[in-house]
């Protein structure tokens, strides 16, 4: 329940920080992540999937209008399905979510070095 | 097992710590960089202000208000269903003002382009990659012309007022737009728009100056000269055209008019020879401007009008065709202004609120590039090799003027540091053979503009021409038709006057003030014509003036004839013309070129009873099966294209340096000098001397290239002629500004080919930039088109949506109401309210 709710607060400081700022609010949410979650094993899990919804819902608000014709149009443009392209943007919304949330989390959590 | 996972199935720890910067770094750089041509993917997909929300925001609302500061009364205005804006306002300056708001609306990015691309601060807006473009625009004083042709405007001039109405629209809509509309490319860069100033009109038009006017021509030719002999080079790149067709017509005569034409041997290349061509050579391209010498001209513009006594409807017909680069978003923004002075439709070039082609209610004009003669250079002696101070005139030392400038990136640090010199001829420039001047009308003194804007409301043709007295540069030959019934042409510009034969084809010696201009030549010896006898009217960039009739030097090495010859064949033969047939005739399939070159062949195959198989199997497929029309699902225009590529190579040889391994001839006669050398059948130009053991004549050479074009096609596109279609050899590719993957439409069959009214090199980055056409009746009627759309925003419907009729050769309806209310099906409505109004 707490990673559920945690997963959610990724999320809406996703969508909210991309809706002010820009998209490279993503890693900086996700390295927050990693940092209050430095103990949980689940953070990078966490913090990819909640970038993901995050800028799925943004995606679903800009979208919502016609979403059909906007990713057909879009689709020639980029050379890629219609589909395609709301996976390709979740991905790379997770990914760099999930990579900071990973790396920060690695740097606070080195194990200390064993004796010979 | 246990031991590599760590503890709990974890990896180890310096492992995680690996991937998990290895995905970061990675998803910052993809995100944050352009890679291979895909751009930067952060601000691509961020769905707020990435791709999606341009696409968001792409089509026009049907109902919106907003204010406009500067206004004094609202202004409406109604998009129609082809995304044309018909602004309708009181005042013009309010009209004016709207037109800078609605074009940065859709072509904000384009603009800044355009005026960058004049003041050379590219780099600036895209990076180093423009950094040789830049150069050459600061280097030719672009942006210095620009400013001081603003500097002339005084304070009072309404010329003055209406450009500060129209940049003051443009700043408007950049100040509230909201952050979903800032053009894609804007956020792929990383910038912002800059603001727009009332010059940047001028920006644009020394843009267009450089496309239409500039060439350097000269310089190449001494090159071709060191190559070839100065007998040669005089011969076949002539300062008159062998075929004369001109633009004014000769009264009674209904043919062309073949000069007298001689083809003296070249020199033998020596060593020296070829290594004077190479010094000579790099200078051109050092100075970097496309030249007519190395390349058929592919900027075929036509236009066309017909008196009242040759059409069915008994009223003048006036057909456009301007071809220039072809680009997305596309040249040309379509719009119609109704103001209490004013009712004008056409196309503007964004950055400027003035149709440069269209029609009012009485008048309608078109351009096609005079392509005169309006650059010259100027060999320097100056005191230093390397930074000079002075330069010698008639044995005085002179002082040159110098400036350092900068270039930037997009961070604000310096790329680049040059150096810019003047003379008081020009620009100075820094070339291998020297240091060289340069004069260029472009560069001085005119009020364009101020022509312009008196022609929109000319209700004659001799108002229009009247008015037009201020422009000189780019020099257009201007067709117009009235509803009187009245045709007239008009090649209008600056032409300058050189002294002694009055010729501009070569360098000049800079060290004598005689070699300097003289003047211009009278606005009343410009080639002009008002309702010939023959009752219609043609321009195809030909020479304009037959020289038997007036002499007087305005250019050299012209452009061919044969689309002129095609237009002038389809007029002569129809007496009642219609607007439908007008339109058709831009995308006519034929050129008089065709024939001339297959009867040679034709007569040359016949004239060697033992000529290769593949030689005879090409005749019979092009005399069989070809009709002669370049259209899209052709065979034979396949293989003649294949002839006429492998007769060129075969037959000009004499432009490849010896020992030069790219096969890229320093220049190439055009199509006119090859089909007037086909009438001397030894000519030694016809002796290919890479076949050391034969010398060829012209039949030998025409069965060559029939041999190899069968060849070449065969092995390029199968065996079977079945199998050949134009359409996949001759394609348009209409790239994006920043040629973006994705944002261009390329590979688009056309239906043109080498002297027809659209010609095409292969390259297909050049073509019908705006066909259209008037009929000037009691009610006024209009078709038109042109490649692309009326939105800079790539997932606007309004971005390619005219693609398709212009690939068919279809006009779409314009429509010209008089009132908002009086158009149709209107697609949005934008009321543009001033501030205080609520």
């Amino acid at each position: 329940m707490k990673r559920f709710a945690w997963t959610l607060l990724v999320a809406a400081l996703t969508a909210v920080g991309t809706w002010a700022l820009d998209w490279w609010i993503v890693p900086v949410v996700g390295a927050l992540t990693g940092l209050a979650l430095r103990t949980d094993r689940f953070a990078s899990m966490i913090a990819g999937v909640g970038a993901a919804l995050g800028w799925g819902g943004l995606l679903g608000f800009t979208l919502s209008r016609a979403a059909g014709a906007l990713l057909a149009t879009i689709g020639p443009v980029l050379r890629m399905a219609p589909d395609r392209i709301v996976w390709v943007t979740l991905a790379f919304a997770a990914l760099l979510a999930a990579s900071a949330a990973a790396l920060v989390r690695a740097l606070l959590t080195r194990p200390a070095p064993t004796a010979p | 097992m246990t031991e590599r996972l760590g503890r709990r199935g974890q990896l180890p720890w310096g492992l995680r710590l690996a991937v998990a910067a290895t995905g970061l770094v990675g998803g910052l750089v993809v995100g944050g960089r352009s890679i291979g041509g895909v751009p930067a993917l952060g601000p691509l997909l961020d769905p707020v202000h990435g791709i999606l929300a341009s696409a968001a925001t792409a089509e026009l609302a049907p109902t919106e208000s907003l204010a406009l500061g500067g206004l004094t009364d609202s202004v409406v205005v109604r998009y129609d269903d082809r995304g044309v804006p018909h602004i309708f306002a009181r005042r013009t300056l309010d009209a004016v003002r709207a037109v800078g708001f609605v074009q940065a609306r859709d072509r904000l990015f384009q603009m800044e382009m355009t005026a960058r691309a004049a003041a050379g601060t590219l780099t600036e807006l895209v990076g180093a990659r423009a950094l040789p473009a830049d150069r050459s625009a600061r280097r030719r004083g672009m942006a210095a012309a620009a400013e001081a042709r603003w500097a002339a405007l005084s304070d009072t001039s309404e010329l003055r007022r209406l450009l500060e109405a129209y940049s003051d629209g443009v700043n408007a809509w950049i100040a509230q737009m909201p952050a979903t509309a800032l053009p894609i490319e804007y956020r792929l860069l990383g910038a912002r728009p800059r603001t727009f100033r009332p010059q940047d009109t001028f920006y644009m038009l020394s843009v267009m100056a450089q496309t239409l006017s500039y060439r350097d021509d000269e310089l190449r030719r001494e090159a071709v000269e060191a190559l070839v002999g100065a007998a040669a080079t005089a011969a076949l790149f002539p300062v008159d055209a062998p075929i004369q067709e001109p633009i004014i017509p000769v009264p009674g005569r209904l043919t062309p008019r073949f000069l007298e034409v001689g083809f003296p041997a070249p020199v033998v290349p020596t060593a020296a020879r070829v290594a004077a061509a190479r010094r000579i050579g790099a200078t051109r391209d050092w100075i970097g401007a496309p030249s007519l010498l190395s390349d058929e001209a592919v900027v075929g513009s036509n236009n066309w009008a017909v008196g009242p006594t040759r059409t069915e409807a008994g009223h003048a017909l006036l057909a456009g065709d301007p071809h220039l680069q072809l680009t997305l978003p596309s040249i040309w923004y379509e719009l119609h202004l109704v103001t209490d002075s004013l009712d004008v439709y056409g196309v503007t070039l964004p950055l400027s609120p003035f149709p440069s082609i269209g029609f009012n209610r009485d008048v309608a004009w078109t351009a096609t590039n005079t392509g005169a003669d309006v650059v010259d250079f100027y060999r320097e002696t100056v005191d230093d090799s390397v930074a000079p101070t002075r330069y010698r005139v008639d044995g005085v030392d002179r002082a040159i003027s110098s400036e350092v400038v900068a270039f930037l990136d997009r961070g604000g640090d310096t790329l680049a540091i040059d150096t810019l010199y003047r003379t008081h001829r020009g620009p100075l420039l820094r070339s291998p053979m020297g240091w060289v001047s340069m004069r260029w009308t472009a560069l001085e003194p005119s009020n364009e503009f101020a022509g312009v804007w008196g022609a929109l409301r000319a209700t004659s043709t001799d108002g229009w021409y009247e008015a037009m007295r201020p422009f000189r540069v780019p020099a257009q030959n201007f067709l117009v038709a009235d509803r009187a019934g009245h045709i007239a042409i008009r090649s209008v510009g600056r032409f300058p006057i050189r002294p002694g034969d009055g010729r501009g084809d070569r360098v000049f010696d800079g060290s004598r003030s005689a070699s300097d201009w003289l003047g211009d030549v009278p606005f009343d010896r410009i080639p002009q014509v008002l309702d010939p006898a023959q009752g219609y009217l043609a321009s195809a960039n030909q020479q304009p003036i037959d020289p038997a009739t007036d002499p007087t030097y305005l250019g050299w090495d012209w452009p061919t004839p044969w689309r002129a010859m095609r237009i002038n064949e389809v007029l002569r033969a129809d007496a009642a013309m219609t607007p439908e047939k007008m339109s058709a005739t831009h995308t006519d399939p034929r050129s008089p070129l065709t024939a001339a070159i297959l009867n040679q062949a034709r007569a040359s195959l016949g004239a060697r009873p033992g000529a290769p198989a593949a030689a005879q199997d090409a005749m019979r497929v092009l005399q069989e099966g070809w009709d002669g029309r370049f259209t899209v699902e052709s065979s034979g225009a396949v293989l003649y294209d294949a002839l006429v590529t492998a007769l060129t190579d075969l037959t000009w040889d004499e432009f490849l340096a010896p020992d030069d391994t790219t096969s890229r001839r320093m220049a190439t006669p055009n199509s006119m000098m090859l089909v007037r050398l086909f009438g001397d059948p030894t000519a030694a130009w016809w002796d290919d001397r890479r076949t050391a053991d034969r010398v060829e004549t012209r039949d030998d050479i025409l069965v060559a290239a029939l041999e190899r074009a069968w060849l070449r096609t065969g092995s390029a596109y199968g065996d079977s002629p079945a199998n050949w279609r134009w359409g996949t050899v001759r394609q348009a590719n209409i790239r994006h500004l920043l040629e973006l993957p994705g944002f261009g439409r390329e590979s688009i069959p056309m239906q043109s080919g080498p002297g027809t009214l659209s010609p095409n090199d292969g390259r297909g980055v050049h073509g019908a930039s705006w066909r259209f056409v008037v009929e000037l009746g009691d009610s006024l009627r209009a078709w038109g088109t042109y490649p692309g759309g009326q939105s800079g925003n790539p997932f606007s419907s309004r971005y390619d949506d005219r693609l398709a009729d212009w690939r068919r050769g279809a006009l779409a309806p314009l429509q010209t109401p008089r009132t908002p209310d009086a158009l149709g099906a209107a697609r949005s409505t934008l009321t543009l309210r001033p501030e205080a109004a609520r």
